[in-house]
Protein backbone atom coordinates (compact mmCIF):
# COMPACT_ATOMS: atom_id res chain seq x y z
CA UNK A 1 0.00 0.00 0.00
CA UNK A 2 1.45 3.45 -0.81
CA UNK A 3 2.66 5.93 1.95
CA UNK A 4 -0.01 8.16 0.81
CA UNK A 5 -2.42 6.42 2.02
CA UNK A 6 -1.20 5.61 5.91
CA UNK A 7 -1.47 9.32 6.09
CA UNK A 8 -4.79 8.93 6.79
CA UNK A 9 -5.56 5.61 7.85
CA UNK A 10 -2.45 5.61 10.43
CA UNK A 11 -3.81 8.37 12.74
CA UNK A 12 -7.49 7.24 12.26
CA UNK A 13 -6.75 3.57 13.54
CA UNK A 14 -4.42 4.84 16.15
CA UNK A 15 -6.58 7.90 17.42
CA UNK A 16 -9.32 5.06 17.40
CA UNK A 17 -7.79 2.78 19.29
CA UNK A 18 -6.29 5.81 21.97
CA UNK A 19 -9.90 6.23 22.60
CA UNK A 20 -11.07 3.00 22.88
CA UNK A 21 -8.30 2.02 25.43
CA UNK A 22 -9.15 5.48 27.40
CA UNK A 23 -12.73 4.20 27.10
CA UNK A 24 -12.02 1.08 29.29
CA UNK A 25 -9.55 3.33 31.01
CA UNK A 26 -12.36 5.21 32.38
CA UNK A 27 -13.86 2.37 34.02
CA UNK A 28 -11.60 1.73 36.17
CA UNK A 29 -11.60 3.90 39.47
CA UNK A 30 -9.07 5.96 40.58
CA UNK A 31 -8.62 9.45 42.13
CA UNK A 32 -6.10 10.97 39.85
CA UNK A 33 -7.07 10.60 36.09
CA UNK A 34 -4.46 12.28 34.43
CA UNK A 35 -3.36 9.54 32.13
CA UNK A 36 -7.05 9.18 31.32
CA UNK A 37 -6.49 13.06 30.17
CA UNK A 38 -3.39 12.30 28.49
CA UNK A 39 -4.75 9.03 26.59
CA UNK A 40 -7.87 10.82 25.36
CA UNK A 41 -5.72 14.24 23.94
CA UNK A 42 -3.41 11.97 22.26
CA UNK A 43 -6.76 10.66 20.39
CA UNK A 44 -7.97 13.91 19.99
CA UNK A 45 -4.57 14.69 18.29
CA UNK A 46 -4.22 12.08 16.31
CA UNK A 47 -8.19 11.81 15.07
CA UNK A 48 -8.32 15.89 14.32
CA UNK A 49 -4.50 15.27 12.35
CA UNK A 50 -6.49 12.26 10.25
CA UNK A 51 -9.24 14.29 9.60
CA UNK A 52 -7.36 17.41 8.45
CA UNK A 53 -4.74 15.17 6.07
CA UNK A 54 -7.84 13.31 4.53
CA UNK A 55 -9.75 16.55 3.92
CA UNK A 56 -6.44 18.55 2.24
CA UNK A 57 -4.52 15.52 0.39
CA UNK A 58 -5.49 16.01 -3.25
CA UNK A 59 -4.04 12.78 -4.40
CA UNK A 60 -5.29 10.08 -1.41
CA UNK A 61 -8.20 12.17 0.59
CA UNK A 62 -9.57 9.72 3.33
CA UNK A 63 -7.38 6.95 2.22
CA UNK A 64 -8.43 7.10 -1.20
CA UNK A 65 -11.90 6.32 0.31
CA UNK A 66 -14.73 6.79 -2.72
CA UNK A 67 -18.57 7.34 -2.91
CA UNK A 68 -20.90 6.81 -0.06
CA UNK A 69 -18.19 5.22 2.19
CA UNK A 70 -16.35 9.00 2.26
CA UNK A 71 -18.85 10.83 4.00
CA UNK A 72 -19.28 7.48 6.24
CA UNK A 73 -15.30 7.79 7.60
CA UNK A 74 -15.61 11.34 7.81
CA UNK A 75 -18.37 11.14 10.40
CA UNK A 76 -17.24 8.19 12.10
CA UNK A 77 -14.15 10.45 12.82
CA UNK A 78 -15.66 13.47 13.57
CA UNK A 79 -17.81 11.25 16.08
CA UNK A 80 -15.06 9.42 17.71
CA UNK A 81 -12.82 13.30 17.72
CA UNK A 82 -16.39 14.34 20.04
CA UNK A 83 -16.09 11.47 22.05
CA UNK A 84 -12.37 12.04 22.36
CA UNK A 85 -12.84 15.47 23.50
CA UNK A 86 -16.00 14.32 25.79
CA UNK A 87 -13.37 12.00 27.26
CA UNK A 88 -10.49 14.48 28.02
CA UNK A 89 -12.78 17.57 29.48
CA UNK A 90 -14.68 14.48 31.55
CA UNK A 91 -11.29 13.32 32.92
CA UNK A 92 -10.20 16.79 33.37
CA UNK A 93 -13.10 18.04 35.65
CA UNK A 94 -13.51 14.56 37.51
CA UNK A 95 -13.34 15.21 41.04
CA UNK A 96 -13.66 11.73 43.30
CA UNK A 97 -12.90 8.50 43.29
CA UNK B 1 -56.73 -9.61 97.74
CA UNK B 2 -58.46 -12.69 97.59
CA UNK B 3 -56.95 -15.99 96.27
CA UNK B 4 -59.81 -15.99 93.62
CA UNK B 5 -59.12 -12.26 92.61
CA UNK B 6 -55.75 -13.62 92.66
CA UNK B 7 -56.35 -16.78 90.56
CA UNK B 8 -58.36 -14.77 87.67
CA UNK B 9 -55.78 -12.03 87.44
CA UNK B 10 -53.47 -15.01 86.54
CA UNK B 11 -55.87 -16.35 83.92
CA UNK B 12 -56.16 -12.94 82.42
CA UNK B 13 -52.57 -12.43 82.35
CA UNK B 14 -52.31 -15.93 80.38
CA UNK B 15 -55.10 -15.36 78.10
CA UNK B 16 -53.32 -11.70 77.49
CA UNK B 17 -49.74 -13.00 77.31
CA UNK B 18 -50.63 -15.56 74.47
CA UNK B 19 -47.87 -14.44 71.33
CA UNK B 20 -49.43 -12.40 68.48
CA UNK B 21 -48.62 -13.81 65.21
CA UNK B 22 -46.23 -10.99 64.30
CA UNK B 23 -44.52 -11.24 67.66
CA UNK B 24 -43.91 -14.68 66.92
CA UNK B 25 -41.59 -13.40 64.00
CA UNK B 26 -39.89 -11.25 65.62
CA UNK B 27 -36.05 -11.50 66.03
CA UNK B 28 -34.57 -12.72 69.12
CA UNK B 29 -31.89 -10.91 70.42
CA UNK B 30 -29.03 -12.49 72.06
CA UNK B 31 -29.35 -10.64 75.09
CA UNK B 32 -31.72 -7.97 76.01
CA UNK B 33 -31.09 -4.67 77.72
CA UNK B 34 -33.35 -4.46 80.95
CA UNK B 35 -34.13 -1.72 82.87
CA UNK B 36 -34.66 -2.92 86.15
CA UNK B 37 -36.29 -0.03 88.78
CA UNK B 38 -38.39 -0.28 92.05
CA UNK B 39 -41.47 1.86 92.05
CA UNK B 40 -42.75 3.14 95.34
CA UNK B 41 -46.20 5.11 96.06
CA UNK B 42 -45.49 6.95 92.85
CA UNK B 43 -41.57 8.02 93.04
CA UNK B 44 -38.63 5.95 92.11
CA UNK B 45 -36.74 4.43 94.54
CA UNK B 46 -34.21 2.77 93.45
CA UNK B 47 -33.35 2.02 89.27
CA UNK B 48 -30.66 0.73 87.11
CA UNK B 49 -29.93 -1.61 84.07
CA UNK B 50 -29.11 -4.98 83.65
CA UNK B 51 -25.23 -5.62 83.63
CA UNK B 52 -25.79 -7.02 80.14
CA UNK B 53 -26.28 -3.80 79.01
CA UNK B 54 -22.80 -2.33 77.33
CA UNK B 55 -21.96 1.37 77.95
CA UNK B 56 -22.60 1.87 74.68
CA UNK B 57 -26.25 1.39 75.15
CA UNK B 58 -26.26 3.57 78.28
CA UNK B 59 -25.21 6.76 76.37
CA UNK B 60 -27.93 6.78 74.14
CA UNK B 61 -30.52 6.71 76.10
CA UNK B 62 -33.82 6.71 74.01
CA UNK B 63 -35.90 9.18 76.27
CA UNK B 64 -34.43 12.32 76.56
CA UNK B 65 -34.41 14.09 80.81
CA UNK B 66 -37.49 16.68 81.10
CA UNK B 67 -39.24 17.35 84.60
CA UNK B 68 -42.94 16.09 83.53
CA UNK B 69 -41.47 13.02 81.13
CA UNK B 70 -43.15 9.98 81.31
CA UNK B 71 -41.90 6.09 81.49
CA UNK B 72 -38.25 6.25 81.51
CA UNK B 73 -37.12 9.70 81.42
CA UNK B 74 -36.79 9.50 85.52
CA UNK B 75 -34.60 6.53 84.45
CA UNK B 76 -32.28 8.92 82.49
CA UNK B 77 -32.01 11.17 85.50
CA UNK B 78 -31.44 8.73 88.35
CA UNK B 79 -28.63 7.61 85.94
CA UNK B 80 -27.10 10.83 85.11
CA UNK B 81 -26.72 9.77 81.32
CA UNK B 82 -25.57 11.99 79.13
CA UNK B 83 -28.56 13.22 76.69
CA UNK B 84 -26.64 12.27 73.54
CA UNK B 85 -29.97 10.38 72.02
CA UNK B 86 -28.28 9.31 68.88
CA UNK B 87 -26.07 12.30 69.18
CA UNK B 88 -28.34 14.82 68.11
CA UNK B 89 -28.40 18.52 69.34
CA UNK B 90 -31.29 19.79 71.86
CA UNK B 91 -32.69 23.28 70.84
CA UNK B 92 -32.27 24.71 73.82
CA UNK B 93 -35.18 27.12 73.18
CA UNK B 94 -37.92 24.23 72.73
CA UNK B 95 -36.49 21.24 74.56
CA UNK B 96 -36.79 19.28 70.93
CA UNK B 97 -33.67 17.19 69.26
CA UNK B 98 -33.27 18.17 66.06
CA UNK B 99 -33.04 15.11 63.40
CA UNK B 100 -32.74 17.11 60.20
CA UNK B 101 -36.43 15.89 58.56
CA UNK B 102 -38.21 16.29 61.82
CA UNK B 103 -37.79 17.68 65.63
CA UNK B 104 -37.93 15.03 68.59
CA UNK B 105 -39.79 15.63 71.44
CA UNK B 106 -38.29 13.61 74.35
CA UNK B 107 -40.34 14.85 77.14
CA UNK B 108 -43.15 12.92 75.00
CA UNK B 109 -41.16 10.19 73.16
CA UNK B 110 -42.62 10.89 70.05
CA UNK B 111 -42.13 13.19 66.79
CA UNK B 112 -43.26 16.53 66.60
CA UNK B 113 -44.23 15.91 63.06
CA UNK B 114 -45.59 12.52 61.01
CA UNK B 115 -43.39 10.22 59.72
CA UNK B 116 -43.56 11.42 55.47
CA UNK B 117 -44.30 7.87 54.28
CA UNK B 118 -47.64 6.24 54.44
CA UNK B 119 -49.02 2.38 55.30
CA UNK B 120 -47.12 0.05 52.72
CA UNK B 121 -47.01 -3.34 52.61
CA UNK B 122 -43.83 -3.66 54.45
CA UNK B 123 -44.80 -1.48 56.94
CA UNK B 124 -47.75 -3.95 57.42
CA UNK B 125 -45.40 -7.08 57.40
CA UNK B 126 -42.16 -5.68 58.98
CA UNK B 127 -42.77 -6.24 62.88
CA UNK B 128 -40.61 -2.81 63.30
CA UNK B 129 -42.60 -0.96 61.68
CA UNK B 130 -45.83 0.66 63.33
CA UNK B 131 -48.82 2.82 61.71
CA UNK B 132 -48.46 4.63 64.14
CA UNK B 133 -46.40 8.28 62.38
CA UNK B 134 -45.43 10.04 65.60
CA UNK B 135 -43.67 7.26 67.55
CA UNK B 136 -40.29 5.87 67.70
CA UNK B 137 -38.88 3.07 66.89
CA UNK B 138 -41.89 1.21 66.97
CA UNK B 139 -42.66 2.46 70.14
CA UNK B 140 -39.75 0.03 71.63
CA UNK B 141 -36.77 2.34 71.60
CA UNK B 142 -34.83 -0.47 73.89
CA UNK B 143 -35.09 -2.77 71.26
CA UNK B 144 -35.04 -0.62 68.24
CA UNK B 145 -32.09 1.11 68.40
CA UNK B 146 -32.10 2.33 64.56
CA UNK B 147 -32.95 5.95 64.84
CA UNK B 148 -34.16 5.81 61.15
CA UNK B 149 -35.37 2.42 60.61
CA UNK B 150 -33.20 2.35 57.41
CA UNK B 151 -31.74 -1.49 56.97
CA UNK B 152 -29.72 -1.65 54.12
CA UNK B 153 -28.74 1.64 51.93
CA UNK B 154 -27.52 1.33 48.13
CA UNK B 155 -24.77 4.50 47.61
CA UNK B 156 -24.16 5.33 44.14
CA UNK B 157 -21.77 8.18 42.78
CA UNK B 158 -23.33 9.17 39.72
CA UNK B 159 -21.40 8.92 36.64
CA UNK B 160 -19.14 11.47 35.30
CA UNK B 161 -18.29 11.80 31.44
CA UNK B 162 -17.20 8.24 30.54
CA UNK B 163 -16.43 7.34 34.56
CA UNK B 164 -19.59 5.35 35.49
CA UNK B 165 -18.84 6.11 39.38
CA UNK B 166 -18.98 3.61 42.04
CA UNK B 167 -21.33 1.56 44.11
CA UNK B 168 -21.17 0.94 47.77
CA UNK B 169 -23.35 -0.80 50.15
CA UNK B 170 -24.69 -0.22 53.71
CA UNK B 171 -26.58 -2.37 55.78
CA UNK B 172 -27.84 -2.10 59.35
CA UNK B 173 -29.80 -4.68 61.55
CA UNK B 174 -31.86 -2.71 64.17
CA UNK B 175 -32.40 -5.64 66.14
CA UNK B 176 -28.95 -6.44 66.97
CA UNK B 177 -27.63 -2.81 65.98
CA UNK B 178 -24.78 -4.64 63.72
CA UNK B 179 -23.48 -2.67 60.90
CA UNK B 180 -21.52 -3.41 57.46
CA UNK B 181 -20.27 -1.21 54.61
CA UNK B 182 -18.94 -2.52 51.67
CA UNK B 183 -17.12 -0.60 48.92
CA UNK B 184 -15.15 -2.60 46.34
CA UNK B 185 -12.49 -1.39 44.43
CA UNK B 186 -9.04 -1.58 43.17
CA UNK B 187 -6.03 -1.06 45.76
CA UNK B 188 -3.29 0.03 42.89
CA UNK B 189 -4.96 3.01 41.25
CA UNK B 190 -1.96 4.33 39.67
CA UNK B 191 -2.04 5.05 35.80
CA UNK B 192 0.04 1.61 35.56
CA UNK B 193 -2.30 -0.50 37.62
CA UNK B 194 -4.91 0.98 35.62
CA UNK B 195 -4.13 0.22 32.59
CA UNK B 196 -3.14 -3.68 33.49
CA UNK B 197 -6.74 -3.73 34.75
CA UNK B 198 -8.04 -2.56 31.56
CA UNK B 199 -5.54 -5.25 29.77
CA UNK B 200 -7.45 -8.28 32.29
CA UNK B 201 -4.93 -8.79 34.50
CA UNK B 202 -6.56 -9.65 38.38
CA UNK B 203 -5.47 -6.85 40.82
CA UNK B 204 -5.25 -6.83 44.70
CA UNK B 205 -8.40 -5.14 45.65
CA UNK B 206 -9.84 -3.86 48.81
CA UNK B 207 -13.58 -3.79 50.57
CA UNK B 208 -13.32 -0.39 51.49
CA UNK B 209 -12.31 1.46 48.70
CA UNK B 210 -12.31 5.48 49.23
CA UNK B 211 -13.64 4.83 53.00
CA UNK B 212 -15.47 8.53 54.14
CA UNK B 213 -14.22 10.69 56.32
CA UNK B 214 -17.08 12.67 57.37
CA UNK B 215 -20.83 12.59 56.67
CA UNK B 216 -20.43 16.10 54.91
CA UNK B 217 -17.43 14.07 52.63
CA UNK B 218 -20.07 10.98 52.28
CA UNK B 219 -23.22 13.63 51.27
CA UNK B 220 -20.60 15.17 48.45
CA UNK B 221 -19.52 12.06 46.77
CA UNK B 222 -22.96 9.55 46.65
CA UNK B 223 -26.77 9.72 46.19
CA UNK B 224 -28.38 6.87 48.56
CA UNK B 225 -31.21 4.82 48.08
CA UNK B 226 -32.89 3.28 51.84
CA UNK B 227 -34.31 -0.35 51.34
CA UNK B 228 -36.61 -1.65 53.61
CA UNK B 229 -35.84 -4.96 54.56
CA UNK B 230 -36.71 -7.11 57.92
CA UNK B 231 -34.04 -7.56 60.30
CA UNK B 232 -32.76 -10.87 58.87
CA UNK B 233 -32.42 -9.60 55.52
CA UNK B 234 -30.02 -7.39 56.47
CA UNK B 235 -27.85 -9.53 58.49
CA UNK B 236 -27.82 -11.87 55.61
CA UNK B 237 -26.18 -8.66 53.91
CA UNK B 238 -23.76 -8.02 56.89
CA UNK B 239 -22.77 -11.31 56.45
CA UNK B 240 -21.98 -11.66 53.33
CA UNK B 241 -19.90 -8.49 53.73
CA UNK B 242 -17.87 -9.75 56.57
CA UNK B 243 -17.58 -13.15 54.47
CA UNK B 244 -16.23 -11.31 51.56
CA UNK B 245 -12.77 -11.83 51.26
CA UNK B 246 -11.04 -9.25 48.91
CA UNK B 247 -8.48 -12.29 48.85
CA UNK B 248 -10.52 -14.67 46.62
CA UNK B 249 -11.98 -12.22 44.68
CA UNK B 250 -9.32 -9.78 43.07
CA UNK B 251 -10.49 -7.36 41.22
CA UNK B 252 -11.42 -7.22 37.37
CA UNK B 253 -12.77 -4.64 35.27
CA UNK B 254 -15.62 -6.78 33.65
CA UNK B 255 -16.36 -9.57 36.10
CA UNK B 256 -15.26 -8.42 39.86
CA UNK B 257 -15.95 -4.78 40.55
CA UNK B 258 -17.90 -2.64 42.81
CA UNK B 259 -21.36 -2.87 41.02
CA UNK B 260 -20.94 -7.23 40.83
CA UNK B 261 -20.34 -7.64 44.67
CA UNK B 262 -22.51 -5.48 45.46
CA UNK B 263 -25.19 -6.69 43.21
CA UNK B 264 -24.40 -10.17 44.23
CA UNK B 265 -25.10 -9.01 48.36
CA UNK B 266 -28.27 -7.72 46.79
CA UNK B 267 -29.94 -10.08 45.42
CA UNK B 268 -28.39 -13.06 48.18
CA UNK B 269 -32.05 -11.46 49.90
CA UNK B 270 -34.02 -10.98 47.05
CA UNK B 271 -33.98 -7.57 47.06
CA UNK B 272 -33.08 -7.59 42.83
CA UNK B 273 -33.96 -10.79 41.02
CA UNK B 274 -31.66 -13.52 40.35
CA UNK B 275 -31.06 -13.23 36.12
CA UNK B 276 -29.92 -9.15 36.87
CA UNK B 277 -26.72 -9.53 35.34
CA UNK B 278 -26.03 -5.30 34.95
CA UNK B 279 -22.23 -4.73 35.75
CA UNK B 280 -22.21 -0.83 35.91
CA UNK B 281 -23.05 1.46 38.83
CA UNK B 282 -25.76 3.44 37.39
CA UNK B 283 -27.42 -0.10 36.08
CA UNK B 284 -27.69 -1.27 39.34
CA UNK B 285 -28.96 1.89 40.80
CA UNK B 286 -31.43 2.17 37.82
CA UNK B 287 -32.78 -1.60 38.99
CA UNK B 288 -33.00 -0.39 42.52
CA UNK B 289 -34.12 3.23 41.92
CA UNK B 290 -37.13 1.76 39.79
CA UNK B 291 -38.11 -1.02 43.06
CA UNK B 292 -37.75 1.01 46.08
CA UNK B 293 -37.57 4.78 45.51
CA UNK B 294 -40.04 7.05 47.21
CA UNK B 295 -43.06 7.96 44.95
CA UNK B 296 -43.03 11.07 46.28
CA UNK B 297 -39.60 11.61 45.02
CA UNK B 298 -39.77 10.10 41.79
CA UNK B 299 -40.08 12.22 38.58
CA UNK B 300 -41.28 11.54 35.16
CA UNK B 301 -40.51 12.20 31.48
CA UNK B 302 -43.70 12.58 29.08
CA UNK B 303 -42.82 11.51 25.34
CA UNK B 304 -45.90 11.73 22.64
CA UNK B 305 -45.57 8.75 20.80
CA UNK B 306 -47.68 7.86 17.55
CA UNK B 307 -50.08 10.36 18.83
CA UNK B 308 -50.40 9.26 22.53
CA UNK B 309 -48.68 10.44 25.56
CA UNK B 310 -46.40 8.12 27.46
CA UNK B 311 -44.67 8.49 30.94
CA UNK B 312 -41.42 7.24 31.49
CA UNK B 313 -39.66 7.58 35.08
CA UNK B 314 -36.61 9.26 35.15
CA UNK B 315 -33.57 7.83 37.07
CA UNK B 316 -31.88 10.57 39.80
CA UNK B 317 -28.75 10.23 41.74
CA UNK B 318 -28.33 13.87 42.84
CA UNK B 319 -25.40 13.51 45.36
CA UNK B 320 -26.99 14.63 48.93
CA UNK B 321 -29.98 13.03 47.91
CA UNK B 322 -32.06 9.68 49.96
CA UNK B 323 -34.36 8.41 47.13
CA UNK B 324 -36.02 6.04 49.69
CA UNK B 325 -38.15 6.00 52.12
CA UNK B 326 -37.25 7.87 55.22
CA UNK B 327 -38.95 6.85 58.28
CA UNK B 328 -37.95 7.81 61.19
CA UNK B 329 -35.85 11.42 60.07
CA UNK B 330 -32.87 10.91 60.74
CA UNK B 331 -30.19 11.76 57.61
CA UNK B 332 -29.13 8.35 56.14
CA UNK B 333 -25.61 10.03 55.77
CA UNK B 334 -25.29 11.41 59.18
CA UNK B 335 -26.39 8.07 60.39
CA UNK B 336 -23.77 5.84 58.84
CA UNK B 337 -20.95 7.71 59.42
CA UNK B 338 -22.70 7.60 62.98
CA UNK B 339 -22.31 3.85 62.33
CA UNK B 340 -18.79 3.15 60.70
CA UNK B 341 -16.85 5.79 63.94
CA UNK B 342 -19.26 3.30 66.35
CA UNK B 343 -17.45 0.50 64.86
CA UNK B 344 -14.00 2.28 63.93
CA UNK B 345 -13.72 0.28 60.34
CA UNK B 346 -10.39 0.55 59.78
CA UNK B 347 -9.35 0.11 55.69
CA UNK B 348 -7.77 -2.92 54.94
CA UNK B 349 -5.84 -3.70 51.64
CA UNK B 350 -5.12 -6.79 49.76
CA UNK B 351 -1.92 -6.23 47.82
CA UNK B 352 -1.21 -8.16 45.15
CA UNK B 353 2.04 -8.67 43.66
CA UNK B 354 2.04 -9.63 39.95
CA UNK B 355 5.66 -10.65 40.04
CA UNK B 356 5.45 -13.01 42.57
CA UNK B 357 1.76 -13.74 42.17
CA UNK B 358 1.26 -13.57 46.09
CA UNK B 359 -1.26 -11.62 48.18
CA UNK B 360 -0.85 -10.12 51.72
CA UNK B 361 -3.23 -8.54 53.69
CA UNK B 362 -2.13 -4.59 55.12
CA UNK B 363 -4.63 -3.03 57.48
CA UNK B 364 -3.90 0.41 58.87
Amino acid sequence: MPVRLWLFWLPFLLGSGALGFGVLLAQVPGEDRTFDLVVFSLAAVLLTVALWLGFFQSKAPYGRVTGWTKPVVQVVTGMELVFALYGAVGALTYRGL
Amino acid sequence: MSAVARLLTLLVALVVWVPHPIAANMPTLSHWPVAIFEYDAGRVSACGYDDRLEDAEKSFCPVASHPRASTGSWLCDALSLPHLFTGKERDAETGLDYFGARYFSGAQGRWTSPDRMNVTEDRLLNPSNTLNKYVYGANNPLRFQDPDGRDVVALVRPPHGFMPGHFAVFAHNPSTGAAAFISFGPTDTSASGRALTVLGAPMGSTASFGMPNSADDLRKSYAALSIQTTPEQAQEVIDFINRFSTTENPYRLFETNCSTVCRDALKAIGVLPRDFGSISPFGLWTSLYRRYSNPSMQRFDTTTRYGEQFQSLRIDANKGMDYGNPRFGMNVFDFIMLMLRQQQLKPCVEVYDSATGQRSRQCE
